[in-house]
């Protein structure tokens, strides 16, 4: 069932992969929030106020093939060394110490020797796309239940 | 109007899954102090120090001090029933496949580990 998931929730993931010399740009990385008005575009629309992004950052990221990608606002990284692969999700803060990364993030902390890393990705969630496809695996899930009450 | 109550609940499954990923901070002590602390493999820096974890996930930890000794400490999620009541009151069946299947419903409990040169992993 887990595998399920997987593949529902693939999709809601952005995926960009990275030089490992570009690592250090995570730390450029950035989002800000703020009091704002917020509108509810329900069956009877109100504004609130709450809490709004205000602004994030935008990096530039070479690819191993050479392409360059623009990751807004903050990302997980993952790290693939020879060993196995280590997320760390962000906010993630990496210091250069010359043969090695030392990587700090909110869900692991560790240094990565340069020569160990055999890929390097970015990844972010896609809130709107994961909130769609949560809601329809769940309504697919309930659609039986529907239909077997209206039967009744 | 039954029909109709039915798919909103069902977009309000999976809370724990919604409700996400937590993370947490740990406390790593070491005695004598000053052992060097590995997390899955990859230095962190020396005991006591404290490192962010997510809470579903395992964590295995190596103290190595200088005199040559080790000990392991391993972190490990697990099961929290009160996401239940949730998932039911709102998500109804979807919720709990969702959150059953997706592993949101364990959370680690320790908050950190605490280890002896001499007598391996104190509780």
């Amino acid at each position: 069932m887990r595998h399920l998931w997987v593949i529902v929730l693939a999709g809601c993931y952005s995926t960009v992969a990275i030089r490992p010399t570009e690592i250090p740009k995570v730390n450029q990385m950035d989002e800000s929030y703020g009091t704002g008005a917020v509108y509810s575009p329900t069956s009877n629309p109100s504004i609130s106020i709450g809490t709004v992004q205000t602004g994030e950052s935008h990096i530039d990221f070479v690819a191993p093939d050479g392409s360059v990608s623009n990751v807004p606002g903050y990302a997980d990284l993952f790290v693939t060394t020879r060993q196995r692969t280590y997320r760390f999700r962000q906010i993630v803060k990496v210091e250069d110490e010359g043969d090695r990364f030392m990587i700090r993030s909110s869900s692991r902390t560790g240094e990565v020797p340069k020569g160990d890393i055999v890929a390097t990705e970015l990844r972010q969630l896609n809130k709107v796309e994961t909130a769609l496809a949560v809601a329809g695996a769940a309504l697919a899930l309930t659609a039986p239940l529907v239909l077997l009450l209206v039967a009744r | 109007m039954r029909v109709l109550a039915l798919p909103p609940l069902g977009l309000l499954a999976g809370c724990a899954f919604i409700l996400g990923e937590q993370t947490k901070t740990v406390h790593l002590v070491s005695n004598p102090p000053g052992a060097e602390v590995a997390m899955d493999g990859l230095r962190v820096g020396r005991a006591p120090l404290d490192v962010g974890i997510l809470e579903q996930e395992d964590y295995d930890f190596s103290f190595r001090w200088d005199g040559g000794a080790v000990a392991h400490c391993r972190l490990s999620p697990s099961w929290k029933p009160y996401f239940l009541f949730p998932d039911i009151l709102l998500g109804g069946l979807a919720g709990i496949v969702i959150d059953a299947s997706t592993g949101y419903w364990v959370r680690e409990d320790a908050d950190g580990c605490a280890v002896s040169a001499s007598q391996g992993v104190v509780p």
